[in-house]
């Protein structure tokens, strides 16, 4: 029995970690999408593969723009650099990372919710990774003249909006510092 | 997204792959590069999966009577779940 205005959400983090859809689920893992007959995806009810925006009518609104964001985000993060494990400068071994160290750390499934008002005392619902060392480098001289080329043309391109605010990236960067 | 990188860099042989092939180093990648990067797509949905920013999803919902599930012959998704509480909150 569901009493009567009792807050009721999905729990994401656990159909997005069932191993029935996504076997070996703490894996990442591109392949499970890539390959639409891959073994390590199960049977999911809907055609995106992922419920990270919400069901129904109330889903995100800004679910296009961020999955086309990211996308681009991502696919040019991918092109420009490596990005991988950062290594001690004194012994050279690189520094492990930790896929759970999340700013809400005890995520390990069953996740009831009684651990929701825990979660929004802390963090609010949502999740990031804390802070862990990285190596992000350009993959090759042509890839980082190519990224220095496409910045100088973007902001020529952006200079006939010069003057239309005060705010600056140097604002920006000031202010998160 | 980056965090995924270093833990499970077997990941990125695909994706350096597809985007030398397609894209090439003298420009960056764009939207119109999008139907022929099916890796880098299926990379996103995968951060999408496994990572999800907001673990606990959805619009909150509450249901305006007592509900009983599993129960009888009255499953909740029979029963339209109204919004009122929802609504008055915000």
């Amino acid at each position: 029995m569901i009493p009567k205005d009792t807050w009721v959400q999905g729990n994401i983090w656990a159909i997005h970690h069932s191993d029935r859809e996504f076997p070996d689920p703490d894996r990442f893992n591109p392949d499970r999408f890539y390959d639409s007959n891959s073994p390590d995806r199960g049977p999911f009810p809907n055609e995106k593969g992922y419920m990270t925006f919400g069901w129904g009518r109330r889903t995100c609104v800004g679910q296009a723009l961020a999955e086309q964001g990211t996308f681009i985000s991502i696919a040019r993060l991918l092109w420009g650099f490596n990005i991988r494990k950062a290594r001690d400068l004194s012994t050279g071994e690189e520094i492990p990372v930790d896929i759970f160290d999340y700013t809400y750390a005890v995520f390990h499934p069953p996740l009831c919710r009684t651990i929701v008002t825990d979660l929004m005392d802390r963090n609010g619902l949502n999740m990031r990774p804390n802070p862990f060392s990285c190596a992000i480098t350009p993959r090759s001289d042509e890839i980082r003249e190519t990224i220095e080329r496409e910045e100088r043309d973007a902001l020529e391109r952006l200079a006939v909006y010069n003057g239309t605010t005060k705010y600056r990236m140097s604002t920006y960067y000031m202010n998160s510092s | 997204m980056v965090l995924a990188c270093c833990a499970f860099p077997e990941a990125l042989v695909k994706a350096y792959e597809e985007l030398d092939r397609v894209v090439g180093p003298h420009r960056s990648p764009t939207f119109e590069d999008e139907p022929n990067l099916p890796y880098i797509k299926a990379f996103v949905k995968e951060v999408f999966r496994w990572r999800s920013v907001a673990i606990i999803g959805g619009q909150p919902h509450a249901p305006i009577k007592d509900e009983y599930y599993k129960v009888n012959s009255h499953p909740l998704l029979q029963e339209p779940v109204a919004y009122r509480t929802t609504h008055r909150a915000t």
